[in-house]
């Protein structure tokens, strides 16, 4: 009767075996590591620590060995991030390659390309963004105006990139640009390219948001030069190589863990002894997260089986971002005090960090309502 | 999806489409005992799906509850599935006929709020630590009924029980049977209620389009789809893990999560539905009127809620996420 597939899914042992490591590894490597700071969780970009996680090989885990990765399934991917996230370790450096950028070159890249990026990727030398939005193109992407005009050896790209998720600090984007077509259409003429970021005619600045944070950046390209060997698949297949790419993006738990640390200190402040209005809404939130847990597992667990979950992804997602978003309102209805961002109280800290900061975990990777579109389209509504 | 339970699920959307109609509904809500439905579903071997020798898995019995709630069956099916497990996990012979259940203390004289007392062949009271069975001469029942009017009666029982054991924490099992069967009947439910929404929204015209059309409402039927999601899989997830040992945490989830998608998605299907949806006539009240209710049998959210958060709190907060992994 619904129209999506949430099979059960458990973690099988290699799993479980997995969870024990990276719990170790993270307790050790984060010992000290302050309460804010793990609430920023996938947008704290920590090359260092991206580095140490390179060493155990936990980046690029399911990749072919040739390429230096492990060949672990995706199940055993999904304990990782679950316990990096639910640590509130701070991946956002190699998170994009491991998600998305890596991915995509196996699926479309030149033998070259792979030869050349995903080792890096592997080893945590590569870190890598995603260009997509622009100034005058968010929801609707297949606007997108930056261009890469085909010249002797190459392309030359003009446009601005904004919003881009930590350009400043990587090192290769993989960008969306119009590229010259005789077809119809506004989904023909995209391709996407992989761009390194320190070539001449790119400009990055950093924009700061309202928790303070310098995640965003604005991308200016003013003539620069990229190879042909930069294309990523074939020239025009843009829009159908995002779509795929979106599918790795939208279903991984981060799309319900990014209030966890709320939670948490939620439930120090009330301690073991709750009255009873205090332990129905934790166990509400229990409620939600363990439910939002399973469902995320069986997605990981129906991409493990080779199927395309796109649909069950955009379904969490979107479940995820009300739950998240839902927890500061939770908290400052329990306490109501006003918080100071800097406080030394670990509380008050995350509370102001995460009731300022989730209001974007329903735009990044597709808005609330284009989300609700791609459900109302599987429910055959458009 | 194994094979059983494909079987299983076929056989019973076959069964309760042929036998659960709107009149039979429209009846039922009049006080009547359907006895035609009842017998045709006892004659497919559902009803006994726990009783036999060879039980069905709880797994696969999933979606025996769901369809029961999807086709918002009007008798007693879940409570007789549910009485003959508590009765064979006990050691006691399963009756056939439709069985009823109540979770009792040991003081209380009477039983309150009994789904189809009145109606019932058999009743089992699960009362503190013994599993008790009373047949239908022995209860006397004074009718009362749900919002859905589904008759919920007191009852009193006289005599001594027809079978009796000791049974560690009956009472509290059954409590957490009642809450898994009402999360799968609830998760039918709502699946129900989404696709005759988007139905209705194809079909219904406005301002020149169909009211599936218009984004506004889109936006509203895919908010009603994640929340028909979401119980769906928190109650799929609860039988996965069920035997001799309940899992307590994953029912208490589903209760709460189906009651929580019960409240905001019956609203969204009224307000799609408009006018034609708050009549009588129109079958939508079949479906919301039994999600109100039976998210508040066997344990509301908050009763629920309350358990899973005094147990997390009292863990405190570093167990949280160990916890949930695992669960
Ligand atoms: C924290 C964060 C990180 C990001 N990182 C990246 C990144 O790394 N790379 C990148 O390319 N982009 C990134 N983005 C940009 C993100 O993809 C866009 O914000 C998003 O696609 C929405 O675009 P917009 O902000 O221009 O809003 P708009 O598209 O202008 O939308 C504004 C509002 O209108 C609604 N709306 C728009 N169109 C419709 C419609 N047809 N029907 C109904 N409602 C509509 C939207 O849902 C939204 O609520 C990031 C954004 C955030 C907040």
């Amino acid at each position: 009767m619904l129209p999506f597939r949430f099979d059960y899914h458990d973690l099988p042992g290699e799993a479980l075996a997995l969870q024990g490591e990276v719990r170790a590894f993270l307790a050790e490597t984060l010992k000290d590591y302050p309460e804010v700071k793990r609430a920023r969780n996938w947008s704290r970009f920590d090359a260092d620590f991206s580095q140490k996680l390179a060493a155990q090989g936990w980046i690029g885990l399911t990749w072919p060995k040739q390429y230096g990765g492990q060949e672990r399934s995706a199940l055993e991917r999904y304990v990782l991030l679950e316990e990096l996230l639910s640590a509130g370790a701070p991946v956002a450096a190699h998170w994009i390659g491991d998600r998305q950028s890596g991915p995509l070159l196996l699926r479309f890249g030149t033998q070259e390309q792979r030869d050349t990026y995903l080792p890096k990727i592997v080893s945590g030398e590569a870190f890598f963004c995603i260009g997509m939005s622009e100034p005058d193109s968010g929801s609707d992407l297949a606007s997108v105006r930056t261009k890469a005009e085909p010249v002797d050896g190459g392309y030359v790209v003009n446009g601005t990139k904004l919003w881009t998720s930590n350009a400043w600090q990587c090192h290769f984007m993989i960008g969306l640009f119009r590229t010259p077509t005789q077809e119809e259409g506004r989904h023909a003429g995209l391709s996407q390219f992989l761009v390194d970021l320190s070539g001449d005619g790119i400009t990055r600045r950093p924009i700061t948001d309202q928790t303070g944070g310098r995640e965003f950046t604005e991308v200016v390209f003013e003539d620069a030069f990229v190879p042909a060997t930069a294309l990523v698949g074939k020239e025009g297949d843009g829009w159908g190589q995002v779509m795929s790419e979106l599918a790795f993006e939208r279903s991984g738990p981060e799309r319900y863990l990014s209030s966890l640390r709320l939670v948490l200190k939620t439930m120090d402040r009330i301690g073991p002894d709750p009255t009873e209005e205090q332990a129905v809404v934790i166990g509400r939130i229990i409620a939600q997260l363990y439910t939002m847990r399973r469902m995320s597992l069986s997605v990981a667990g129906m991409l493990e089986a080779g199927e395309n979950p796109n649909l069950e992804a955009a379904v969490v997602k979107d479940l995820g971002a009300v739950f998240e978003q839902g927890i500061p309102q939770i908290a400052h209805d329990l306490f109501g005090d006003d918080v100071d961002p800097d406080s030394d109280d670990d509380f008050e800290a995350v509370m102001a960090y995460l009731t300022q900061g989730s209001v974007s975990f329903s735009l990044r990777g597709g808005t609330r309502e284009i989300l609700r579109g791609i459900i109302a389209r599987g429910l055959g509504l458009r | 999806m194994s094979e059983t339970r494909n079987l299983l699920e076929e056989t019973a959307n076959k069964v309760f489409e042929e036998c659960v109609t709107q009149d039979v509904r429209d009846a039922a809500e009049e006080g009547a005992w359907q006895q035609a439905a009842w017998a045709t579903t006892e004659t497919s071997g559902l009803t006994r799906a726990f009783a036999e020798e060879e039980a069905v898995a709880w797994e696969d019995a999933y979606v025996l509850f769901r369809a029961a709630g999807a086709h918002r069956v009007p008798f007693p099916f879940s409570e007789t599935l549910i009485a003959g497990w508590l009765l064979k996990s006990a050691g006691l012979d399963v009756p056939e006929g439709p069985i009823t259940i109540v979770v009792a203390n040991d003081a209380d004289a009477t039983l309150s709020r009994v789904p189809w007392g009145r109606d019932a062949a058999f009743l089992v009271v699960a009362r503190g630590q013994q599993v008790q069975l009373f047949e239908k001469s022995q209860i006397t029942a004074a009718p009362g009924k749900n919002m859905a009017r589904e008759p919920r009666d007191t009852v009193e029982v006289s005599g001594t029980p027809m079978a009796e054991k000791g049974f560690e924490t009956a009472s509290d099992v059954a409590r957490h049977l009642g809450a898994l069967a009402r999360s799968a009947q609830m998760a039918g439910a709502l699946g129900w209620m989404l696709s005759t929404s988007v139905e209705y929204a194809n079909d219904r015209v406005q301002f020149g389009r169909a009211l599936g059309k218009f984004q506004a409402i889109q936006q509203q039927l895919a908010v009603l789809s994640t929340e028909a999601a979401a119980a769906d899989h928190a109650a799929m997830v609860a039988f996965t893990a069920m035997g001799e040992i309940l899992p307590e945490t994953r029912i208490a989830v589903a209760k709460v999560r189906a009651g929580e998608a019960a409240g905001r998605a019956a609203a969204i299907a009224h307000q799609v539905h408009g006018a034609i949806g708050f009549t009588r006539e129109h079958a939508l009240h079949t479906a919301t009127r039994r999600l109100w209710s039976w998210r508040a049998e066997f344990g509301a959210e908050r009763y629920w809620a309350d358990k899973l958060g005094r147990a997390a709190l009292a863990q405190g907060s570093e167990q949280l996420w160990p916890t949930l992994a695992r669960a």
